[in-house]
């Protein structure tokens, strides 16, 4: 029984906490790992988690390895994982599944500078923002999977949007009847 | 920016998604027909949302899902009895009654075990004397009592009580101490 459950779960949720690891860590290897930690994890500590939150908890786990992995790059200055201090251009350029169509992983360029403008942002904005938008996931549930007050999610929120609106500004093209067009 | 214009805009990530009521979301489409900053403000905010929510979900590699299945229930397949049974207890809830009843069958065996000594309990230690000593000590009070009865006849109250005193073994006397009411006194 619990094995059938599982692997419903498993095939239902497996694309979702892979995209996660994968945006944040900008590393197919990486996420591969977080993805898979997370899973036997789940499997190990199924009896001791509430059938109604294992969501929550998969992508809370994913979370907190992906924030430690990044800590621990940072510690050892992995420059080239970096997307802060780098620019979306080479972020992308040293990682050819997001750059050829037909491929996988594929982004659009619009899609590649909303990914690196992201990638800019303090930690909690880049997670907010992805889970909300992303994952479409509401504000409620967003604070069950990071354990943060949904006030402060909505101020957090607030405050992403208005920096990737910064970031993103010179890509705004103002058209007539103040229309805007998103153009790299 | 006025102070309108600055909670209209904090409304405008629900307006786009239809999460406000109706009376927000005619404040805020009434508001954007008359205050043009607004206005731009909401179309960059618009089509960021927009191209925001098209960023793609992408598949799990299947290596990973093999992986997985490897590590998980595919290398616990061949369960022992007892841990399928255990699994079944708990995915059935029973857990609770299970572990009350381990408590009760301490309980019992904790109180039980000293209950079985009362079928055998010991015998009070008192002194050991050999078969011939008692054998011995008998002939000698028959002895005795005789040569005690002869002095009654002689009406010889104080040689009767010495005789007592003296030539009757210890573990007589102490049996006879408070059997025998002699003559003239104890």
């Amino acid at each position: 029984m619990k094995k059938s459950i599982y692997k419903k779960f498993l095939t239902k949720n497996k694309d979702q906490v892979f995209s996660y690891s994968l945006y944040l860590l900008h590393c197919l290897e990486d996420a591969e790992d977080i993805t898979q930690e997370v899973f036997i994890k789940l499997w190990e500590n199924w009896h001791s988690i509430n059938p109604q939150k294992r969501e929550s908890w998969a992508m809370r786990v994913t979370h907190n390895a992906c924030i430690d992995l990044i800590r621990e790059r940072n510690k050892i200055k992995q420059t080239t994982y970096d997307a802060q201090t780098i620019g979306f251009k080479e972020v992308f350029d040293n990682h050819d599944m997001y750059s050829n169509p037909g491929e996988k992983y594929y982004l659009s360029e619009q899609q590649k500078v909303i990914v690196s403008s992201m990638a800019k942002l303090p930690e909690k904005q880049q997670n907010i923002l992805i889970l909300h938008y992303f994952y479409d996931k509401k504000i409620r549930e967003i604070s069950e999977m990071l354990d943060i007050k949904e006030s402060t999610i909505k101020v957090i929120l607030h405050r992403a949007r208005k920096s990737m609106k910064t970031l993103l500004s010179e890509y705004f093209y103002e058209k007539k009847g103040g229309q805007y067009e998103f153009a790299v | 920016m006025s102070l309108q214009c600055d909670y209209i805009r904090k409304l405008f990530d629900d307006y786009i998604r239809g999460n406000l009521s109706y009376k927000q979301r005619k404040l805020v489409s009434t508001h954007l027909k008359t205050c043009k900053a607004c206005k731009k403000e909401y179309n960059k905010e618009f089509i960021m949302i927009d191209a925001m929510k098209n960023i793609p979900l992408f598949s799990c590699p299947e290596n990973v899902v093999k992986k997985i299945e490897d590590q998980t229930y595919n290398k616990h397949s061949e369960e022992a009895f007892w841990r399928k049974y255990l699994d079944w207890i708990f995915i059935n809830k029973l857990r609770p009654i299970t572990i009350g009843l381990a408590l009760v069958i301490v309980l019992v065996m904790v109180t039980l075990i000293p209950f079985s000594t009362l079928d055998n309990p010991q015998q009070p230690e008192g002194p050991k004397y050999s078969t011939k000593e008692i054998r011995k000590a008998k002939k000698e009070a028959e002895w005795t009592l005789t040569y005690i009865g002869h002095i009654i006849n002689e009406n010889n109250k104080e040689a009767v009580h010495n005789v007592l005193l003296d030539r009757f073994p210890k573990i007589i006397r102490e049996s006879l101490k408070n059997s025998i009411n002699i003559i003239g006194g104890k």
